[in-house]
Formats: C-alpha cells, sequence, structure tokens
C-alpha cells in the first residue's frame, strides 16, 4: 500500500476514528494520542494486511487498542459523559441521543457507535472487539432497548 | 431510530489536524510505537559479568512461575500478567513483582492519575507520578542490588540498534524492526520477520543488573504448550506457544530476551492472521542469534 492510498484511506475514515474514540476516551489530547498512535502503527505494520478491503476493521481495531492501552498506562476512568458542546450538533434529538449514549456502561456504548454510527457488521465488530458475534448482538440488543425504554420508541434492534 | 447520523457529526479541527500532521510525518521506513518509558538515576557504570560462551542452558520454568500483579488490570483486559525481565528467583524478577504488587495493592496508577501529573527527569521513564512513588521504586531497586535506568534513545532500523547497544547483528530476515534503546544497552522494540511469512513481534532485551518495569498479558498462562529449544546459534529458549501469541524467553549470562510473536495457534491474531505451528515458533527463534546479545 502506497502512502498516497494509505493515506486517503486514513482520512475517509476519520470519522470513524474519532466517534470510536470517542466511545473510550474521555479527554480530546486522549483521543488525538490514540488516533495518532493508531496510524503509525498501522502504517509500520501496513504490510502485514493481507486483505486491504479489512482496512478499515483493522484500523479501527488498532484503535481500540491505543484507546485501551492509554486507559491502563494512564489508570484514567472509561468515558461516562458526553462530548463537548463544541462538537455538539444542534439537532435536540441527536444530542439527547448523543447524551445517553454516552452515558451508557462501555459493554453497551461501544458496539451501539460501531454498529448504528458506523455501519460495522456484527462480524466486524466481533472481530475488533475480540467478542462471539452472540456477544455482540446481545448488546446491542440490551443497549438499544436501554435508549428505547428513554427514547419511547417501537422499533425493533436490527440484528 | 432515525436519528443516528445526528448522534455525531462534526470531527474537531485539533483531532483532524492530529490525524493530518500524523499523515504528513509518515515516511517509508517504520515509526515505532512510543512506550511508557523507565528513567533512574544516576548511571552507573557498572559492568556486566559475561561468562562467556554462547551455548548454556535455560531450564522450563514455565510462565506460570513468572506471573505477577497487574495494576492496570480490567475486566475486559483480565488475563496472567508475566515479567518480561529476568527468571524465578531472579533478583530482577523479584524487583518486578515487588513493584507491580506496590502499585496494585496501593491503588497507586489510579491516584496517582487523578492527583497528579507524571514526574519529569529522573523518574520519568518508569511512569513515577509522586514522590511516594519514587521512594517506593528507590528502595525496590536498591533492595535487590539493582540500578535503574537514565536514558533512551529511538532507533529504527536493525542497524541503528546494534550501533546503539553495542551489539553485532543479530536477526535475519527483518525487514523491519524499531522501538528504543536504554543506556545499558537493554532495548525494546517492534519487528517484522518476512521468511515464507510474516512474522511480527516485539522484541525485548534486559541487561542484568537493571531494574525493568515491563510487563505481559498473555491471556491463561495454562493455555500455552512450554517446551526448550535449543536454536541454530546454538542458545537454549523457552518457547511457550498460545492460541494468540507466542512467547520466547532467554535467560542469558548478561541479559534477559523476551519476544512476544503478535499470532498463536487460533490464527486470529490482528497481525498474523494465519495459525502458528511448532514449526513455525521455532523457525522463528532461530532468526535471532541470541548469542551476539549475551
Amino acid at each position: 500500500m502506497t502512502k498516497d492510498d494509505f493515506t486517503v484511506q486514513i482520512l475517509d475514515m476519520k470519522k470513524t476514528l474519532y466517534h470510536v474514540a470517542c466511545g473510550i476516551l474521555r479527554s480530546e489530547a486522549d483521543r488525538e494520542d490514540a488516533v495518532q498512535e493508531a496510524i503509525l502503527k498501522a502504517w509500520e505494520k501496513r504490510d502485514s494486511l493481507k486483505n486491504e478491503a479489512a482496512f478499515r476493521s483493522w484500523v479501527t481495531r488498532i484503535l481500540v487498542n491505543e484507546c485501551y492501552d492509554i486507559c491502563r498506562r494512564s489508570g484514567k476512568v472509561i468515558v461516562l459523559d458526553e462530548l463537548p458542546e463544541s462538537v455538539a450538533p444542534e439537532d435536540t434529538e441527536g444530542r439527547e441521543l448523543r447524551s445517553l449514549i454516552m452515558q451508557m456502561d462501555e459493554i453497551y456504548r461501544i458496539p451501539i457507535i460501531m454498529f448504528y454510527i458506523e455501519g460495522f457488521s456484527i462480524r466486524e465488530i466481533s472481530e475488533i472487539l475480540h467478542i462471539p458475534e452472540g456477544t455482540v448482538k446481545s448488546r446491542l440488543f440490551a443497549g438499544r432497548a436501554k435508549l428505547r425504554s428513554v427514547l419511547g420508541e417501537e422499533e425493533e434492534v436490527p440484528v | 431510530m432515525e436519528h443516528w447520523d445526528k448522534v455525531f457529526e462534526e470531527v474537531p479541527a485539533s483531532f483532524e489536524a492530529r490525524i493530518v500532521s500524523t499523515l504528513a510525518s509518515l515516511e517509508e521506513k517504520p515509526k515505532i510505537r512510543r512506550f511508557r518509558l523507565p528513567g533512574g538515576l544516576i548511571a552507573a557504570a557498572l559492568a556486566i559479568v559475561v561468562l562467556g560462551g554462547t551455548a548454556f542452558a535455560t531450564d522450563l520454568f514455565g510462565l506460570r512461575s513468572i506471573t505477577v500483579s497487574d495494576p492496570y488490570a480490567t475486566p475486559e483486559a483480565a488475563g496472567d500478567v508475566i515479567a518480561l525481565q529476568g527468571v524465578p528467583e531472579s533478583a530482577e524478577f523479584k524487583a518486578n513483582a515487588r513493584w507491580m504488587e506496590y502499585l496494585t495493592s496501593a491503588d497507586v496508577v489510579s491516584r496517582s492519575a487523578a492527583d497528579g501529573s507524571l514526574s519529569e527527569g529522573t523518574y520519568s521513564l518508569y511512569s513515577v507520578y509522586s514522590p511516594e512513588m519514587g521512594k517506593e521504586l528507590e528502595s525496590i531497586a536498591s533492595s535487590y542490588g539493582l540500578r535503574l535506568h537514565t536514558f533512551r534513545q529511538d532507533f529504527y532500523s536493525e542497524n541503528e540498534l546494534c550501533s546503539l547497544a553495542g551489539i553485532p547483528p543479530f536477526i535475519s530476515n527483518c525487514t523491519a524492526i524499531s522501538g528504543y534503546v536504554y543506556e545499558d544497552g537493554s532495548f525494546q522494540g517492534d519487528g517484522t520477520n518476512t521468511a515464507g511469512r510474516f512474522y511480527e513481534y516485539q522484541f525485548g532485551r534486559y541487561r542484568k543488573g537493571s531494574f525493568s518495569e515491563v510487563t505481559l498479558n498473555i491471556g491463561s498462562a495454562g493455555d500455552y504448550e512450554e517446551w526448550i529449544y535449543t536454536t541454530a546459534s546454538g542458545v537454549d529458549v523457552q518457547l511457550s506457544m498460545g492460541p494468540d501469541r507466542c512467547v520466547m524467553l532467554a535467560d542469558l549470562p548478561g541479559s534477559f530476551v523476551a519476544v512476544n510473536l503478535l499470532g498463536g495457534t487460533s490464527g486470529n491474531s490482528m497481525f498474523m492472521p494465519d495459525p502458528v505451528t511448532r514449526e513455525d515458533l521455532q523457525a522463528f527463534a532461530d532468526m535471532f542469534d541470541l548469542s551476539a546479545l549475551s
């Protein structure tokens, strides 16, 4: 993979990188550190990626590892609050939903963000988080149920 | 729900800028992963007694016997944690175990993150956050007759590593390695060897007589098949083959070596998706002339 190809693909997934980092880390500085380390590591290890179609999942997995590394090394607490207002959408419903997601337990929050917001498949989430597909589904179901109980919606979880 | 696309909309300018600047900094040679590094006291140029010879025996002690407390344990990162320097009963292992026990029992990691920032200078290489931690670190190192690291320098190739550490080339089929070297020739790095397949690994050499706090989460120590193997260079190593990773350990006359191969028997590693066999692991071990690191 050339540097140009790598750069294009990383820029294409900048929102994904940010949203996933938001799901795990509290501070903007830590999120920026994590994404920097993830990009450097992905570049360094790019030759080990045999299937370039899996690039997005692969980089996300590296980012998740970096985020957890930062948590472990610094003893920092996993994020439980919401995003800063500066990046909050103006839409009231969106803001409410974001706030609810960010207050959820981490085991529900990360799959919710990956599945509903970033569009990863159940299998991709399973591989990224190293948890069984059934566990991904049950966490999505439970997470969605928690949101539905607050938002009062009837829609079924599409998993 | 139809609001998902409204939950997160904007990426902060600073986040995007970091991505752009990181991408701009990429070079063809690999970048190292930044570790939180140990540090130390005054440089003590104590001579390591090299016993000489290249062939020596490592007794099979097993990963279970070098497990230590894990101050960073979380439900998501549960598993056995091993010290990467020292064998059972060695001063280096005991010191590491005591330091980890201190960090765990005192809940120092959480308290330090909340109370203060990383110390600079003397203790920064050991992630010391408070005078209390520094005092404990010095006490442990002193009680086991170990010195603390004082300095480290990055390397981006095997040639650079060898030059900085004062050692001859020792890796075959190495296509990339980068990391950092300490003042005494101890080093850690991420590497790739390419010989029929890719071998992605992390390599550490820890000089005897120095204190290191490096540990590795190996999952369940009971999941590993372990044996002693004599490498092509005549050095006995302990090989441990697990589902997600493999570990190679060697007790050299003047150093301990630990290699974490980022693939295992289950073949679901992100870095090495194909299963690692016993023959693969032994072939991997043969790529290192550990006698050069004695």
